[in-house]
């Protein structure tokens, strides 16, 4: 015969289950609940959800403020009982799916390879496998302890309207409640009111941990719900324990399946001092969400005024004292311990007494953090991991206590905690250092699937087009070194546009992109433009920009203002564009500015029309002097070569805009390459250093880019342009920072990506010192650290702020990532689930590369 | 205000009763250890005296002396279990773990599901499915009634 073992969870009865007892009266200690509000034995509780606070990559002051903030907001609950739970969520992968799907209405079909189908399942499928996870933060308060007689009363209290004279107490209620929902929506807290959703969720999350909670026990669109609307509403959960246990067994069943897990719930025992002017010391409570395991918290605390405490505070001084007093009768020396209690204690006594209204508030109660496992040694053991790493990056000794089923309920809402333990009495000040609802989630609901947000378990999703969607520029900056990543990335967000039927167009001199028209789920709507081998006359300067469309403008005076703006852009580009055809030495020396000027002059004689023949501006020039004539006998020579006739159309046929036309019909993807041309350095912006064929190329980079961002303007249909940097800083300082400001403006009102790709900041932040401002967002990988230093305005981060650290120590496929709402995160480019075609065809490694180890040979001994 | 710290090195301050210098135990201990030990030891010095084998005492000293042997010893063991209980219970008691912490632990450990809780029909959608019930140290938590609107 085998004997039970007590304190083992041991189950040797096989007989079929009994189906004839009683339920066990244990139930939860809600009763009845609408909206946020629920009854329970202790009175009535509201529930609010906390708005996330950025806080990765913030600098000191703004932490500051948002602990500030959050001083005041537990001060406002001075008098309450506050239940504050950090919870954990899956990925919503299906609801991204969804969306992602639905907005692509346009999506390819290929014949062949991937389709976008795949793509979408690929991403859904890479976020399971990552568990990737987002955390939460749920704000229960104890309204009041009014012990409502019917549960339909929690109407009158959650409506607009006063009660009537005969229900005095639920007024009192009614306007307590509307305090605390003003108070905790302020800032630093930001929070709103569970919905009953929300609140269902919250109480499945709990009562089994661990488990999933299915969407098909949410589907309820009313305020409040009967059981008879969701049967089995915490269906069902079974809490086993053994006496003295280390964990709490759940048995949960979820959708027919059930899940086994082991709950261990540890309380913090002790606080060190924080310094929470500690860039590197993460808020003690959202800290939990960036460990590597689940962990979630629960504090449950009476949030006391400060002036009720002054007796106590009194007490504990006057004890301290007495104490070292004793010890000094007996001619000891009071230990440390006394004597930091005596400091302490007058610094408790002075606030309390003294302080302010937020520095005199105190919580009281107990911090709690539960872990979960498949097994119980699994449960310990992550709980023991938990212990070192509390200590050690938070300065908080947890212990692990009995009574693990009293505990594991305290987590669910309305339950009671036992207080009896553990009790810490921290002033408001010191709990908003743990910042509760300081967020590592950053991104957009739908889009490309980037990678693991560093620090959390979420993940990034970029939305090519999020900076329209928000009304806001749609310039997107990514830079960084050589092997960094940012083609590949670049070559990915063509791909993932151009899969969704959008029109892509991506500007790559070099022309490894062009790689991605080779693709099989692309090949078929995809063409690769070399410029170079393009007939002539197809980068004249005044076809660049195009002419504005009166439909696209609400008034004739914007429409005329555009059209004016328009002209002179034109002949700003033919000005730059015909002065960078001179040869170098020529344009450098001229130290009186007479070929600047004679260029100027010539071209503004012609004007700014759509097509204007730069024939024409040669034969200006040739009747302008001796300068003029020498500029002309230049440009004509240069227009015999290669690069040169690109922008010369033949002298015997009119300007053609055939080229600029066929590419705005492109549906799909066009690669646009310069194949042949001497491209400039990109780590050398000193042009004097430039070899002849570099300086000779600059006109023809510049006007190419223009070339690729006349797709821009096509219709008001979504587009993308992804730009490498050489188009761009080769126009100059002045040409630049037009065709930001441009860009910035129009890439909201076309409807269109604009993607900058560059190795060094400084083009573009010595060209345009507002940059920063102009941009929506921006991708910064890998850099030294000058070059790092000026990237920081990009990510809209101080220079002095010190993160250029972040940027320096960035591995190979990380980023340091500014998103539409410019929250700045640390993200890692996962390209594990991108399909392999993409892969290939993005490897710009040389053949043969591997690794070194540096321990290679070390132990082989000797030959 | 960069350095914050809880309330708690000044809350959880505890008497301790110095003795004479040199000394050991029971003379270094706190007031609450010092109460309890002199409640301790009347309290086991009356069960050492019921439970002391007195008539073979009585019969062996028959008179005065038997009673006053028993009183002597009973009052021995009951100071030294006293001593003893106190000092066990003085390690595990603290600042953070006071006594009614304890005893609350013990009580919710008392009144958590055991195998004697009733077995109980999980109610399950499908209806019919079959379920492992057979462990009866479970507890159903039991929905709450959420109102219409």
């Amino acid at each position: 015969m085998r004997l039970p073992i007590p304190w083992r969870n041991t189950n040797t009865d096989t007989s079929e289950p009994d189906t004839t007892d009683p339920a066990s009266p244990a139930q939860l200690r809600i009763r009845a609940a609408y909206k946020n509000l629920a009854i329970t034995p202790d009175g009535i509780w509201a529930f609010y959800l906390l708005d996330g606070v950025d806080w990765p990559l913030q600098t000191a002051e703004r932490r500051a403020a948002t602990m500030t903030d959050q001083t005041y907001r537990w001060a406002d609950l001075a008098g309450h009982r506050i239940w504050l739970r950090g919870l954990h969520a899956p990925f919503p992968h299906q609801q991204y799916a969804k969306r992602l799907y639905e907005d692509s209405p346009k999506r390819l079909y290929p014949a062949q390879g991937r389709s976008f189908e795949d793509l979408v399942d690929a991403a859904q499928m890479h976020t399971i496998e990552l568990g990737a996870r987002r955390s939460a933060s749920v704000l229960g308060v104890l309204v009041s302890t009014y012990k409502l007689q019917h549960p339909t009363d929690l109407a009158i209290v959650a409506g607009d309207k006063p009660a009537t004279a005969s229900q005095g107490e639920l007024d009192r209620v009614r306007r307590e409640l509307r305090e605390i929902t003003t108070a905790v929506a302020r800032p630093g807290f930001g929070a709103r009111p569970l919905s009953a959703s929300e609140l269902r969720w919250v109480i499945h999350a709990s009562t089994g941990m661990g488990a999933p909670v299915p969407a098909s026990l949410l589907h309820h669109d009313r305020h409040a719900i009967s059981l008879d609307d969701v049967p089995g509403f915490t269906n069902p959960v079974y809490a086993t324990e053994a006496p003295y246990a280390p964990t709490t067994v759940l048995r949960t069943n979820r959708e027919s399946r059930q899940h086994t897990t082991h709950v261990a719930v540890l309380h913090v025992d002790d606080f060190e001092e924080r310094d929470t002017a500690r860039g590197d010391l993460a808020p003690f409570l959202a800290w939990a969400g960036s460990l590597e395991f689940p962990v979630e918290y629960c504090v449950v605390a009476d949030v006391v005024d400060g002036r009720d405490l002054k007796g106590a505070a009194e007490l504990d001084r006057r004890r301290a004292k007495n104490i070292a007093e004793h010890h000094e009768e007996h001619n000891d020396d009071p230990p440390a311990r006394v004597l930091r209690g005596i400091d302490r204690a007058r610094e408790v006594e002075d606030e309390v007494q003294n302080g302010t209204r937020e520095v005199a508030a105190r919580l009281r109660g107990v911090v709690m953090f539960a872990v979960t496992g498949e097994t119980e040694e699994e449960a310990l053991e992550t709980a023991s991991d938990l212990t070192v790493t509390a200590a050690r990056q938070q300065g908080m000794k947890l212990v692990h206590d009995h009574g693990q089923y009293g505990y594991y309920r305290a987590f669910i809402p309305g339950e009671e905690c036992p207080v009896s333990g553990h009790v810490t009495q921290m002033p408001g000040y010191f709990f908003a250092s743990g910042v509760p609802n300081a967020t590592s989630s950053a991104g957009d609901p739908t889009g490309l699937l980037i990678g693991n947000i560093a620090g959390s378990h979420d993940v990034f999703v970029f939305d090519p087009l999020g900076g329209t969607k928000r009304n806001r520029s749609n310039l997107v900056a990514i830079g960084s070194d050589p092997g960094g990543g940012k083609s590949t990335l670049g070559g990915a967000l063509a791909d993932f546009i151009a899969s969704r039927g959008i029109r892509t167009v991506g500007y790559d001199p070099s022309g490894p992109w062009s790689r991605l028209c080779e693709l099989p789920h692309l090949r078929d709507n995809a063409r690769h433009l070399s410029l170079t081998g393009a007939h002539r006359g197809v980068l004249v300067p005044h076809l660049m920009v195009v002419d504005p469309r009166p439909g696209d403008y609400d008034t004739d005076a914007e429409y005329l203002l555009a059209v004016e703006e328009a002209r002179a852009e034109r002949m700003e580009l033919a000005i730059d564009s015909f002065r960078d055809l001179l040869p170098y030495a020529m344009v450098s020396g001229d130290r009186t500015g007479a070929i600047q000027g004679t260029i100027e002059s010539a071209v503004t004689d012609v004007g700014g029309d759509y097509g204007t023949d730069p024939w024409q501006i040669v034969a200006r020039l040739e009747a302008m002097g001796d300068v003029g004539r020498a500029i002309a006998e230049r440009l004509r020579a240069r227009a015999q070569l290669k690069d040169g006739a690109l922008v010369f159309p033949d002298p015997r046929k009119d300007v053609d805009d055939e080229p600029g036309k066929r590419l705005m019909e492109q549906a799909a993807l066009t690669v646009i390459t310069m194949e042949g041309l001497a491209l400039p350095p990109k780590d050398q912006p000193d042009r004097s250093l430039w070899s002849r064929q570099a300086l000779a190329s600059v006109p023809i980079l510049n006007l190419g880019a223009r070339f690729a961002t006349r797709t821009i303007y096509a219709d008001r249909k979504p587009k993308a342009v992804l730009l490498d940097e050489l188009g761009i800083s080769t126009g100059g300082a002045g040409s630049f920072s037009s065709f930001a400001v441009r860009s910035s403006f129009d890439s909201r009102k076309w409807h269109a990506l604009v993607a900058l790709i560059f190795q060094n900041p400084n083009t573009l932040t010595k060209l345009d010192a507002q940059i920063g401002n102009l941009i929506g967002s921006a991708f910064i990988g890998r850099m030294d650290d000058a070059a790092a230093r000026d990237a920081l305005p990009l990510l809209g981060l101080r220079g002095d702020s010190g993160y250029h650290e972040v940027i320096t120590g960035l591995e190979r496929g990380e980023f340091v990532v500014r998103d539409w709402r410019d929250r700045v995160r640390k993200v890692y480019v996962d390209r594990d689930w991108w399909d392999p075609a993409l892969l290939a065809a993005l490897d710009t490694n040389p053949e043969g590369e591997g690794t070194y180890d540096e321990a290679d040979g070390i132990f082989s001994g000797v030959a | 205000m960069a350095i914050v710290a809880t309330d708690d090195a000044a809350r959880r301050q505890q008497f301790i009763w110095l003795g004479p210098v040199n000394s050991p135990w029971p003379f270094e201990a706190s007031g609450r250890a010092w109460i309890m030990g002199l409640l301790l030891c009347p309290a086991f010095t009356v069960v050492a005296f019921v439970l002391a084998p007195r008539p073979l005492l009585t019969a062996a000293m028959p008179g005065p002396g038997g009673w006053l042997v028993t009183a002597l010893t009973a009052a021995l063991l009951g100071i030294t279990a006293g001593v003893i209980v106190t000092r066990r219970v003085g390690r595990v008691v603290s600042a953070t773990r006071p006594l009614k912490h304890h005893v609350n632990v013990l009580l919710m450990e008392a009144s958590a599901p055991r195998d004697e809780q009733p077995r109980i029909h999980m109610s399950t959608d499908p209806a019919g499915l079959w379920l492992e019930t057979r462990d009866t140290r479970v507890r159903r938590i039991d929905p709450p009634t959420f109102i219409e609107e």
